[in-house]
């Protein structure tokens, strides 16, 4: 249970995640609540022609609440993933559990390979991510991914952090920077921004 | 190695993308380092994996340990081909033929493709840039853009001929077509193999580090993945490894991050090996002289910086890693042969360590590299006898020099050797080359003053007005026996400015010839000659016009650190100044009283490597010069090396007068109508090129405002 909790730094926090970001090519959009959201989805996947998202994220509690919204909104969400089937879409999605202010990245806890396959196999990678889980720099994250690695290798269970900063890129040819090789061609990160007033106390 | 680098030299496209490819690079560092202390971050980062290397038993014990508590096999290798046979060992086990993989300097230190495709393992690497050196069986030239010797043409050829199709030449289908062609070998592999950026003791995780995400799908879709981490990859805790990452990207491409950052502790839906491989670097870790080696990030911001490769490439040095760096390594990974070569590349300008990210004395693993091939394998004739035969001797060393001062003078018209015999013919490239002065110094010194017997024999040049010190002064060679107008200059100076000034005829060479071959004791017994010929002088400072020879006789406390002549040593090299540094920080000479005018509408000025990175002593020049009234325009890159850096413009003349015309190139570039430095084996390459421009020492330029 992560509580949401106001945050003085959170618009600042924001602005720079979602201009650092950018600067590495990902389509930011930011709304202020669910409704928005799905709505802002909704309309991206029209845009580009996708009507069915393959999803990889937890839906329970606020993105339980997107999950229905999204489907009210005419998308189907697919489920149980696997690479044969992600194969065959143009868009996956999933739920960042933090991002970066310095450097517009997106930090995935992931537990299975079908965490990780909407950000790997199809072209583009959508990405859901609350502003309350914006940390300013990557340090200022280690604990947490030591909890969560030591928490499953306690287990004996795999598990693995990934950090995601834009599309993927090369410049392997003639130093000409190209996006789109083995992962994503395009990265849109569509961020609720609450009003801590009123969300606190939502839960995840 | 002189063949490989005219080779290299007449590769227009390599030039062309190695010139571009450095001035993209320092921009976009510069703007990933913006808002970073990068001092305060390498100092860290330096810290911690100097710690690391101070432990790396127990930290290996500890990562081990915790791998295994996540279900990965955790192996050892001790060498080279300790790590292919585990590798092979676990890909038979598994029933592995066909291997994907992703960037690893180490699976390319250890040979790893060509001893699992000599077993019959089909292995395909996908990085883009590995991918296409793969296809063409070439090797890479940089270890973050292995391809960047590749036209995109023979880029796009290359990948037509494996597609069996046209393409088109454009970058975009390229890259398109390697991803669909590389996903089907995502799909089909039954192993991935990768390195890692950082293994984290306290979890047992490795972080890889990748632009493309094939380190993502090598690491996920094979049922297998063996990560092969060298020894030193490991750090105590995830916090070190995040050190690590936020100086690695903006030095390696300059990036504030990459697009990819794993932190992978075990498998999903398959099994997991890692292989630590020691193959020298316990060697490493146990030689206190050699030690912070181990604290490379292999981020090539040593290369992307170094002369050299910028003028170059990686192909030139032969082995897997490159640049002084990668050429002190080699020794430990591949045997001392391996290093001969390459080693001699090195100018020693210290560019790298200025840009390391963790702040490796490279210079210094360079010297002590240099050192254990003296020691081991010896000088080539020549140098050996030029060095242990005539510089260490100064008296027959002085007289071969006066005599061919004489014999050259069918071969000089106007100062300069202009009918180069053809012994020398390989030199030319160097340009004009200096002829030797028909007097040297000290003879010049010695018909205008007195010359005493005090404490040694001594030139004895009086204070002018009141005295306010008494320093000595020490020539060095080529203001001795080159230019020694300046070196009459800079006693001028420090006469008219209250100083008496006590010139020891007996004083030698600094050394540096001697020192940066690797020929330790000959620089010893040259530098116990000076402290010898300066013995009871009673001189409050001494004073150089060379900053190369400034920079050597600050290393003398080291050079001399055994036997009885450590503490003279210590005290002599306390003592030594170039002028401006004392000039300036000293005597805190106004010379803005002196600036009355010059005949320069702009100047600009020129670091010697030693001045700027070996004595910090760059900022002094520049303000003497502005105070002075002259116009100072900096140059871009006033910091980079001429080329010039004593016996290896001898070496490889083609190469120093390349990386000259980029130096020439920038000083153009200003405007200015003459160049000052402070270095004269600087100054003697930058006068090689004639032409209009005027480059001088800086003592001439502030020695003309007063006596002109």
């Amino acid at each position: 249970m992560v509580n949401v909790s106001p945050n003085a730094d959170r618009p600042i926090l924001l602005d720079s995640f979602k201009k650092a970001a950018q600067a590495v090519d990902a389509d930011v959009f930011i709304s202020m609540g669910i409704r928005e959201l799905a709505d802002e989805i909704g309309s991206f996947c029209n845009k580009n022609g996708i009507g069915t998202l393959p999803c990889a994220f937890q839906e329970t509690g606020i993105w339980g609440e997107l999950a229905s919204s999204l489907i009210g909104n005419g998308l189907a969400l697919l489920h149980d993933l696997t690479r044969d089937l992600l194969d065959d879409y143009d868009a996956g999605l999933n739920a960042a559990t933090f991002g970066i202010a310095d450097t517009g990245t997106l930090v995935f806890l992931e537990t299975s390979a079908m965490e990780l396959h909407p950000g790997t196999i199809p072209p583009q990678h959508i990405v859901i991510l609350r502003s309350c889980d914006i940390r300013q720099s990557a340090s200022g994250i280690a604990d947490e991914i030591d909890a969560f690695i030591l928490e499953h290798i306690s287990t004996g269970k795999p598990c693995r952090v990934s950090l995601v900063s834009g599309p993927s890129r090369t410049a392997d040819i003639e130093r000409t920077l190209t996006v789109g090789v083995h992962g994503p061609k395009a990265l849109a990160i569509f961020i609720l921004d609450e009003n801590p007033q009123i969300s606190e106390g939502a839960s995840v | 190695m002189r063949r490989r680098t005219i080779q290299a030299l007449n590769d227009a496209f390599l030039c062309k993308a190695l010139e571009s490819f450095a001035q993209g690079y320092r921009d976009a560092r510069a703007e990933a380092l913006s808002n970073k202390d990068f001092g305060t971050l390498r100092d860290e980062l330096q810290a911690i994996k100097l710690d690391a290397i101070a432990h790396y038993r127990d930290l290996w014990l500890q990562f081990a340990g915790n791998a295994a508590k996540a279900g990965i096999t955790v192996h050892f290798a001790k060498d080279a081909d300790d790590a292919v046979s585990i590798i092979k060992s676990i890909l038979t086990d598994a029933g592995a033929h066909k291997i994907v993989k992703s960037k690893s300097m180490l699976c390319e230190e250890i040979r790893l493709n060509d001893a699992l495709a000599a077993d019959g393992f089909e292995v395909i690497e996908t990085d883009l840039g590995e991918w296409i050196v793969q296809l063409d069986k070439d090797r890479p030239s940089h270890m973050v853009m292995p391809a960047i010797h590749k036209t995109a043409d023979a880029v796009a050829n290359t990948i037509e001929h494996e597609a069996q199709r046209e393409l088109g030449h454009d970058i975009p289908s390229l890259v398109a077509y390697a991803r669909q062609r590389l996903r089907r070998e995502f799909y089909s592999a039954d192993a991935g193999i990768t390195g890692a950026n950082a293994a984290i003791a306290s979890t047992g995780a490795i972080m890889v580090v990748t632009n493309e995400g094939n380190g993502r799908m090598v690491t996920i879709e094979p049922p297998l993945h063996i990560a092969v981490v060298g020894l030193e990859k490991i750090v105590p805790t995830t916090s070190d490894a995040l050190a690590v990452l936020e100086l690695l990207c903006p030095c390696a491409t300059g990036q504030k991050i990459s697009s990819y950052v794993s932190f992978i502790a075990g498998k999903f839906d398959g099994t997991q090996h890692i292989v630590v491989v020691d193959n020298g670097r316990s060697a490493i870790a146990e030689n206190p002289a050699f030690r912070e080696a181990l604290c490379c990030i292999r981020c090539g911001a040593c290369l992307n910086n170094c002369p050299v490769y910028l003028a170059v490439g990686g192909h030139v040095f032969g082995g897997v890693y490159m640049g002084g760096m990668g050429s002190a390594v080699a020794a430990y990974h591949e045997g001392i042969e391996a290093a001969v070569g390459p080693i001699s590349l090195c100018t020693g300008c210290a560019a790298c360590t200025d840009n390391c990210p963790v702040g490796i004395d490279i210079p210094n693993l360079v010297s002590e590299t240099r050192r254990r091939i003296v020691a081991e394998k010896g000088l080539p004739p020549v140098k050996a006898f030029i060095l242990r035969r005539i510089l260490r001797n100064r008296k027959l060393f002085h007289t071969i020099l006066k005599a061919a001062s004489h014999l050259q003078s069918p071969f000089t018209h106007e100062g300069y050797i202009r009918h180069i015999p053809l012994s020398l013919a390989g030199y030319k490239s160097l340009g004009a080359l200096p002829a030797l002065a028909t007097r040297p110094l000290r003879e010049r010194l010695q018909s205008t003053y007195s010359v005493g017997q005090a404490f040694q024999p001594a030139i004895f040049v009086g204070a002018r007005g009141e005295k306010r010190m008494r320093v000595g002064f020490f020539s060095g060679c080529l203001i001795d026996f080159v230019y020694p107008e300046i070196g009459e200059k800079i006693i001028d100076l420090l006469a008219h400015f209250g100083c008496e000034v006590v010139i020891p005829i007996e004083q030698t060479c600094c050394g540096i010839p001697a020192s940066h071959i690797g020929e330790m004791s000959v620089a010893a017994e040259v530098a116990k000659g000076n402290l010898a010929a300066f013995a009871g002088a009673d001189v409050d400072a001494i004073i150089t016009g060379c900053a190369t020879c400034a920079s050597a006789i600050k290393g003398y406390p080291e050079l001399l650190a055994t036997g009885p002549y450590q503490d003279d040593a210590k005290h002599f090299a306390s003592k030594i100044y170039c002028i401006c540094d004392f000039l300036s920080d000293v005597l805190s000479i106004d010379f803005s009283k002196y600036s009355a005018g010059t005949s320069y509408a702009a100047i600009t000025y020129h670091d010697s490597c030693h001045l700027k990175r070996h004595l910090a002593a760059h900022t002094q020049p520049r303000k003497l010069l502005r105070a002075a009234g002259f116009n100072l325009v900096e140059m871009s890159g006033s910091d980079r090396c001429c080329g010039f850096a004593g016996t290896f413009a001898f070496d490889y003349p083609e190469l120093s007068a390349h990386i000259l015309t980029h130096k020439m190139d920038s000083i153009n570039a200003t405007g200015a109508n003459c160049v000052a430095t402070d270095c004269p084996g600087c100054l003697m390459h930058l006068r090689s090129r004639g032409g209009t421009l005027q480059a001088a020492h800086t003592a001439e330029l502030l020695w003309e405002l007063l006596f002109a």
